[in-house]
C-alpha cells in the first residue's frame, strides 16, 4: 500500500505530492512572486482570511536535522514534534517558515509555542523570530464561545491587515469561502473513494491529498482536486484491513506508510492533519465570520479540546461511517491528553466488537522497529486479516 | 497538612490552628453532604467566590491532592488508576481525586474519612488534559461537570502585580475580561437551578472584602519576612497556614487566621532575646508546587548551612494576585479579574519570571530551587526564561523535575545532595 503507481503516475496526484513532499517550494515560490506567506501552527488559522487578506499559507512542519534552539529553551513536557517546530520558527529559515506566523490554540502545543516564541521575540530581538500572531479560538461547543471566536477571528484578520497592508473585505472573504467550496467538494467526493466498500484511495494517498493544501497554491489546489476527484475512482481497489487511525497529528508519511506496508489501509483519522480539515462545509447564507465559527468550531472534537464522552461517541461514529474493521490508537509522548480518552474509547470498541491497538509514548521521527510491528501484526490477527510486513 | 507523613517541624500556632480548623469543617462538610445539601469539587484556578457567597460548601482540587500525598495516599490510588485501565504516569497533581474515587476503602481509608461525592464538578479549561480529567472524575461520583474556557493573554505587561489591584482595566485585554463576566452570570445562574439557592450580589461583596482583609495581612506578612534577618519562618509554616485557609477565603474566619499568622510572624521577629544563629543564612526560594509529600525535605538544610527556605509563591501569591481594591462598583468584574489571571502569572512569561525576579531582590534571596512537575504536560511555563531571568540578575537556580504528590519516584538522598552541591558551589560559593 502506500502510495500506489496508479497515484504517482497521475499527474494532479504527483503534482500533489511533489508539493507535499517539500514544502519549501510553496515557500520559494511565493518569495519570488512576491506573494506574502503565513506559516500556520495549529488547526484552527483559517486560510480563508489569510487569503482574503491578499496572501498565502503554508502549515509549519516538524522536520529538520535537530532542535537545539528547542533544547536550550524548552522543557522536557514538550513533544519532539514541538521542538522541531520551534526550531523551525526561531531559526530563521525561510525555506522552512516564513517570516509572519500565525498560532491556534486548538492544542496546548501550539499555544505554549506561541507563548515561548514570544518571549524570545521580545526578550532576544535580536534572533530573527518572525512576526507573530494567535486565534485565540475556544472550542467549547457554547453559544457564548461563538461569539468570542467571532470576534477572535475579527481580530486575526485586522492582524493579518497590517501584515498585508490590505483590507480583508467582506466580498474578498466571500471569495475566498468560494474557494474553499471547491476544494471541499472535490475532497469530499476524493475521500469518499476512501471510506468506500472497496476504498480506492490509501490513507498515505489520502494524507498527501489533504496536507498538499497546506504546501501550495491555494487555487492551483482546487484545480488539481477538481482534476483529481474524477479519476480516483478508475483507479484499483486498496487492498488491505481497514484501519482508523486515532492519535497525534501526522503531517508526513513516516507512521501511515509502515502501518499501511503491514497490510491495513487506512481508510479514516481523527487528527488535524487528515480529514477533520474537510469535514463540514463553510456555509455561504450565513455572514463570512459566523461561517468560518461554523465550521472550524463545530467540526468533530479534536482530541485536545474533546471531552472523553464527545470523543468517544465521534470514534464509534468514525468506525461505523468509514467501516473500520479495527483501530489503532497511536500517540507521541506528551502528547497524551487523548490517553484519558482511551479508557471509555476501548470499552466502547469492545462493545462493538472492533479490535484496537494502543501504541503511546511514541518517538518522532517515528520508530517503526520491532515492537511496533509486532503491535500491528497482532491487530491485524485480531482484525481477521493475513500480516504482509 | 504535611504532619502525618513528614518529620517537618512547624512552629507557628496558626499553622496548627489551620489543620485543626480544616479537619473540623471538612467533618462538617460531610454531614452537610449527607444531609443532602449540594457540594463543589472545583479547581484552584476556578471563581470559588460564588460558591462561597451561595454558601455552597466546596474543596479544591490541587488542596485535596495535597492531602491525600502528606497521607501517603497516591502510591495506592494510582495503582487504582492504572488497574482501572487509566495510565498511571499522567497528570498525577490534578487526576489524584480521580484516582481517589476508584478506592472502594475510600470511605474508612480516605484522608479524614474520604472525599464526598460532589454535586457538581468545576473547572476551568487550562490545559489539554483538565476538562477530561474533571468529566471523568464526575461521571465517577455522578456530578455534573461545569467548564470554564481560559483565553490567552495579549498583553505582556513587566510588572502586573502593581495594575491587578486597582488598574485591571488596563492590566488585560478588555474582552477576556467581557468574556469571563458573561461566563460567570451563566455559572450563576445554572447553580442557581440546579441547587435552588439564590446568588445575591451583596453577600459577594462582602466576600470579596473579607478576601481583601485576608490578603492584605498576607502582605504585611510577606513584607515581613522579606525585611527581617534571620527569616522568622519558614515555607514549613507558610505554605500550610496559608494554602489551608486560602481554602477558606471570604469568611471571617480565613481573615481572622491571616491577622493571627501575622501577629505570630511579628512576635518571633520582634523577639529580643532569639539567638540567630551566628553564621550567615542564606534564604532560599522555592519556586512550584508544594513539595507535599515529603515537607520536612525543606528543613534539610538548615542545621548543616543555616540555608532555610524563606520563600514560596503561596504566600507571596496572597500578597500580590488576590487583592482587588474598588469593588463595589462591579463585584462580579473585580472577581473576573482576579481569577483570569491565575493561568497568566503562573505559567505565561514574561508575567511569571519578572514577578519571580522581583520577589527574588524584594526578600533578599541567595538561590533559587525550581521544581518542575513532573508528568504534567502543561509543566511547560518558561522555566528556561525564568531561570535566565533571574540568573542574569545574579540569583543562581537549580532546577529539578519531580512530582509534588506522588512519592514513587522521589528519591530523598539523591535530591539532598543535588540541592547541598547547589548550595555549596552556587549559594555559598558565589558569595
Ligand atoms: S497537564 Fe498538568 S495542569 Fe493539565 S491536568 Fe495534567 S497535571 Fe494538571
Amino acid at each position: 500500500m502506500g502510495i500506489r503507481t496508479c497515484a504517482r503516475e497521475n499527474a494532479a496526484f504527483a503534482e500533489l505530492l511533489k508539493h507535499y513532499e517539500d514544502p519549501s517550494i510553496h515557500l520559494r515560490e511565493c518569495r519570488a512572486a512576491g506573494v506574502r506567506v503565513v506559516g500556520k501552527i495549529g488547526y484552527g488559522v483559517c486560510d480563508e482570511l489569510i487569503l482574503a487578506a491578499g496572501m498565502e499559507s503554508a502549515a509549519v512542519r516538524p522536520g529538520g536535522a535537530g532542535h537545539p534552539l528547542a533544547d536550550e529553551y524548552l522543557e522536557y513536557a514538550f513533544t519532539e514534534k514541538g521542538k522541531y517546530l520551534f526550531d523551525a520558527v526561531a531559526g530563521g529559515d525561510r525555506d522552512r517558515c516564513p517570516e509572519l506566523v500565525a498560532f491556534s490554540d486548538s492544542e496546548d502545543l501550539a499555544n505554549r509555542l506561541y507563548y515561548y516564541l514570544r518571549e524570545l521575540k521580545r526578550s532576544e530581538p535580536g534572533r530573527p523570530v518572525p512576526e507573530l500572531t494567535l486565534v485565540d479560538w475556544l472550542f467549547s461547543r457554547h453559544m457564548t464561545y461563538q461569539g468570542w471566536n467571532e470576534k477572535a477571528l475579527r481580530r486575526f484578520a485586522g492582524r493579518l491587515e497590517s501584515w498585508s497592508g490590505q483590507p480583508v473585505t467582506d466580498e474578498a472573504l466571500t471569495e475566498a469561502i468560494a474557494l474553499y467550496g471547491r476544494q471541499y467538494r472535490a475532497v469530499s467526493a476524493i475521500l469518499s473513494q476512501r471510506t468506500a466498500k472497496a476504498p480506492r484511495l490509501t490513507g498515505c494517498e489520502a494524507l498527501v491529498v489533504l496536507g498538499a493544501k497546506d504546501c501550495m497554491d491555494k487555487r492551483r489546489y482546487a484545480e488539481l482536486v477538481e482534476k483529481l476527484a474524477l479519476d480516483v475512482p478508475s483507479w484499483p481497489e486498496a487492498g488491505g484491513v481497514k484501519l482508523f487511525f486515532s492519535g497525534s497529528v501526522q503531517q508526513d508519511l513516516g507512521v501511515y506508510e509502515p502501518v499501511e506496508a503491514a497490510g491495513f489501509v487506512i481508510c479514516g483519522e481523527d487528527h488535524d492533519a487528515g480529514t477533520r480539515a474537510f469535514e463540514r462545509p463553510i456555509r455561504t447564507d450565513l455572514e463570512p465570520y459566523a461561517a468560518l465559527v461554523d465550521s472550524y468550531m463545530l467540526r468533530s472534537p479534536s482530541a485536545a479540546k474533546g471531552l472523553v464522552k464527545e470523543r468517544t461517541q465521534a470514534l464509534t461514529e468514525s468506525v461505523e461511517h468509514t467501516g473500520a474493521a479495527c483501530v489503532l490508537f497511536y500517540n507521541d509522548a506528551y502528547d497524551e491528553a487523548a490517553s484519558w480518552d482511551h479508557p471509555s474509547q476501548r470499552a466502547a470498541l469492545t462493545a462493538q466488537g472492533i479490535p484496537y491497538a494502543e501504541c503511546v509514548k511514541r518517538a518522532y521521527p517515528p520508530v517503526t522497529d520491532g515492537g511496533f510491528r509486532e503491535t500491528l501484526q497482532l491487530l491485524k490477527n485480531r482484525a481477521g486479516g493475513e500480516y504482509h510486513g | 497538612m504535611a504532619e502525618t507523613a513528614s518529620k517537618a517541624v512547624k512552629k507557628l500556632k496558626a499553622t496548627a490552628e489551620a489543620s485543626r480548623y480544616q479537619k473540623e469543617w471538612f467533618k462538617g462538610l460531610r454531614a452537610r453532604v449527607e444531609a443532602g445539601e449540594p457540594f463543589v469539587y472545583a479547581n484552584a484556578d476556578a471563581p470559588m467566590e460564588i460558591m462561597r457567597a451561595m454558601d455552597i460548601p466546596f474543596v479544591i482540587n490541587q488542596w485535596w491532592a495535597a492531602i491525600c500525598g502528606a497521607k501517603q495516599m497516591t502510591g495506592k490510588y494510582y495503582g487504582l488508576l492504572r488497574d482501572a485501565g487509566y495510565r498511571d504516569d499522567l497528570c498525577s497533581y490534578c487526576a489524584t481525586a480521580l484516582a481517589e474515587s476508584f478506592d472502594p476503602d475510600d470511605r474508612t481509608a480516605g484522608p479524614w474519612g474520604g472525599l464526598p461525592s460532589p454535586t457538581i464538578a468545576l473547572t476551568r479549561l487550562t490545559c489539554d488534559c483538565q476538562g477530561k480529567i474533571f468529566e471523568l472524575f464526575a461521571r465517577r461520583h455522578g456530578a455534573d461537570l461545569y467548564t470554564l474556557e481560559n483565553s490567552v493573554p495579549r498583553k505582556l505587561p513587566l510588572n502586573w502585580w502593581e495594575l491587578d489591584q486597582n488598574d485591571w482595566e488596563e492590566l488585560y485585554d478588555p474582552d477576556r475580561l467581557d468574556l469571563a463576566v458573561e461566563e460567570l452570570r451563566a455559572f450563576i445562574r445554572y447553580l442557581e437551578v440546579k441547587t435552588g439557592r439564590i446568588f445575591d450580589i451583596n453577600r459577594l461583596r462582602d466576600v470579596m472584602h473579607r478576601i481583601n482583609e485576608q490578603e492584605g495581612w498576607y502582605t504585611k506578612t510577606r513584607d515581613l519576612i522579606a525585611q527581617a534577618r534571620p527569616a522568622p519562618v519558614t515555607v514549613v509554616d507558610t505554605i500550610n497556614a496559608v494554602m489551608q485557609a486560602q481554602w477558606h477565603r471570604g469568611t471571617q474566619w480565613a481573615a481572622d487566621h491571616a491577622r493571627g499568622l501575622y501577629e505570630e510572624v511579628r512576635a518571633l521577629a520582634e523577639e529580643p532575646d532569639r539567638a540567630p544563629d551566628p553564621r550567615r543564612e542564606y534564604r532560599l526560594m522555592w519556586l512550584g508546587r508544594g513539595l507535599w509529600h515529603d515537607f520536612a525535605f525543606y528543613q534539610n538544610f538548615e542545621e548543616k548551612y543555616n540555608a532555610r527556605f524563606v520563600w514560596s509563591m503561596y504566600l507571596a501569591m496572597g500578597a500580590d494576585a488576590y487583592i482587588r481594591n474598588h469593588i463595589d462598583a462591579d463585584p462580579l468584574r473585580a472577581l473576573a479579574a482576579r481569577y483570569i489571571g491565575m493561568e497568566d502569572f503562573l505559567h505565561c512569561p514574561p508575567w511569571n519570571a519578572q514577578w519571580f525576579l522581583k520577589e527574588a531582590k524584594t526578600n533578599g534571596i541567595d538561590g533559587v530551587v525550581y521544581m518542575v512537575p513532573e508528568n504534567c504536560m502543561q509543566a511547560v511555563e518558561g522555566s528556561s526564561f525564568i531561570c535566565r531571568t533571574l540568573e542574569n540578575a545574579g540569583v543562581p537556580v537549580l532546577k529539578f523535575r519531580a512530582d509534588p504528590v506522588d512519592a514513587r519516584k522521589w528519591n530523598r538522598e539523591n535530591m539532598t545532595l543535588l540541592v547541598e552541591r547547589f548550595i555549596e558551589q552556587r549559594v555559598i560559593g558565589g558569595k
